[in-house]
């Protein structure tokens, strides 16, 4: 089964760039959260491109 | 793929390795999705592997990172292409509204003249054709046929504008063509019509070039008919072709009043109405990947340059 994390609060959806990041390591996707989420994006991730 | 689907990001960044399906792959699929096709797509490869890269641009892509990338790095690339995706969806929005401006300025004058004529002069023959001589039959006739074409030539103009302002214009693969005989043809068809034929000077060197024939055809003719228009019946025009190695040139000079000034103004603003044959012309010479330059001389005519360069032949 293809898993996949919305990380988003509603409040900020309409004016914050969201980017789909995807990769199957995840401590790297969790870095790149971190990162994305510090510079004011909202983040989906994904762990295979299904 | 699903969450793309769903939630519409702004920007995707995506391993080319992952389990399931290829970032290669998710790219093509991405492309698929309206709302995604113009959505940067960034790849992630764990290897400076030329092949990997040069694939997933073929897909699609936008742009490439190779692990380890600095993290200030995927920010600052990430960064770029939003601006960039920003910028394009703004400049589609201006088209949009310059589209619409041009609409609104042209239909209710430019299009309705023409049909006015038509319905008038059709209204009179059917009311008084019985009772006009063969040579008031023949005119009305004439001016009939005159409305219907200007009119055809509006609408044509009209269409080729927006598909070319919504980038919906379709270019013909280039197809290898005597481009000599392609420029005599339009430049006869043209001054023949304006009856002009005897004032054409023709000098074509023998050059054969891959174009897209109809496109540089209309963009051509619509100089010559300008020259025809704008120039008086006894003077000149002169048309050349040339070639050098890298590309080939067509000139077209009148000798007639030259652009005015707010025919000028109209090729800046890009706006359509009256007369934007000049505009339509540079604008369909730029989507064949050409050059198109004006040399204005007010007063004593106008000389346009259509410049293409041959494809580089050492790929």
């Amino acid at each position: 089964m293809p898993t996949y994390f919305i990380k988003v609060s509603s409040d900020t959806r309409h004016t914050m760039p969201t980017i789909l990041i995807i990769d199957d390591e995840k401590e790297l996707c969790v870095i790149l959260e971190d990162l994305f989420s510090s510079e004011g994006f909202r983040v989906l991730l994904a762990y295979d491109g299904i | 793929m699903r969450i793309a689907r769903a939630q519409h990001p702004d920007v995707i960044l995506s391993d080319i390795r992952m389990p399931g399906i290829s970032g290669h792959e998710a790219v093509v699929e991405f492309r698929k999705i309206p709302e995604l096709k113009a959505t940067p797509v960034i790849l992630f490869t764990a290897s400076a592997d030329l092949d990997d890269m040069r694939r997933g641009m073929d897909a699609g892509a936008d742009d490439y990172l190779c692990k380890p990338t600095e993290l200030k790095a995927i920010v600052r690339t990430v960064n770029k292409h939003l601006a960039r995706s920003a910028a394009r969806r703004e400049e589609a929005r201006d088209d949009l509204m310059t589209q619409r401006a041009n609409t609104g300025a042209m239909l209710p004058t430019d299009l309705v003249d023409p049909l006015h004529e038509i319905i008038g002069c059709a209204s009179v023959l059917e009311s008084d054709g019985h009772v006009m001589t063969q040579s008031e039959i023949t005119e009305f006739s004439r001016n009939i046929i005159n409305g219907a074409e200007t009119l055809n030539q509006r609408v044509e103009n009209f269409i080729l504008f927006s598909r070319i302002q919504a980038r919906a214009l379709v270019i013909n693969a280039p197809r290898l063509t005597d481009l000599s005989a392609l420029v005599t043809k339009t430049a006869q068809q043209v001054t023949g019509r304006h009856h002009r034929a005897h004032t054409l000077r023709l000098e074509v060197e023998e050059t054969t070039g891959a174009v897209s024939v109809e496109l540089l055809a209309k963009a051509l003719a619509k100089i010559i008919d300008n020259a025809c228009r704008y120039s008086v019946a006894s003077e000149s025009i002169d048309v050349r072709l040339q070639a050098t190695d890298s590309a080939f040139e067509i000139e077209v000079q009148d000798y007639g009043m030259g652009v005015g000034h707010d025919q000028l103004e109209r090729m800046e603003t890009e706006s359509l109405t009256r007369g934007c044959g000049m505009l339509l012309s540079r604008k369909l010479t730029e989507a064949m990947g050409g050059t198109w330059n004006l040399d204005n001389r007010p007063k004593h005519g106008a000389k346009i340059t259509f410049r293409f360069p041959f494809p580089d032949t050492d790929i």
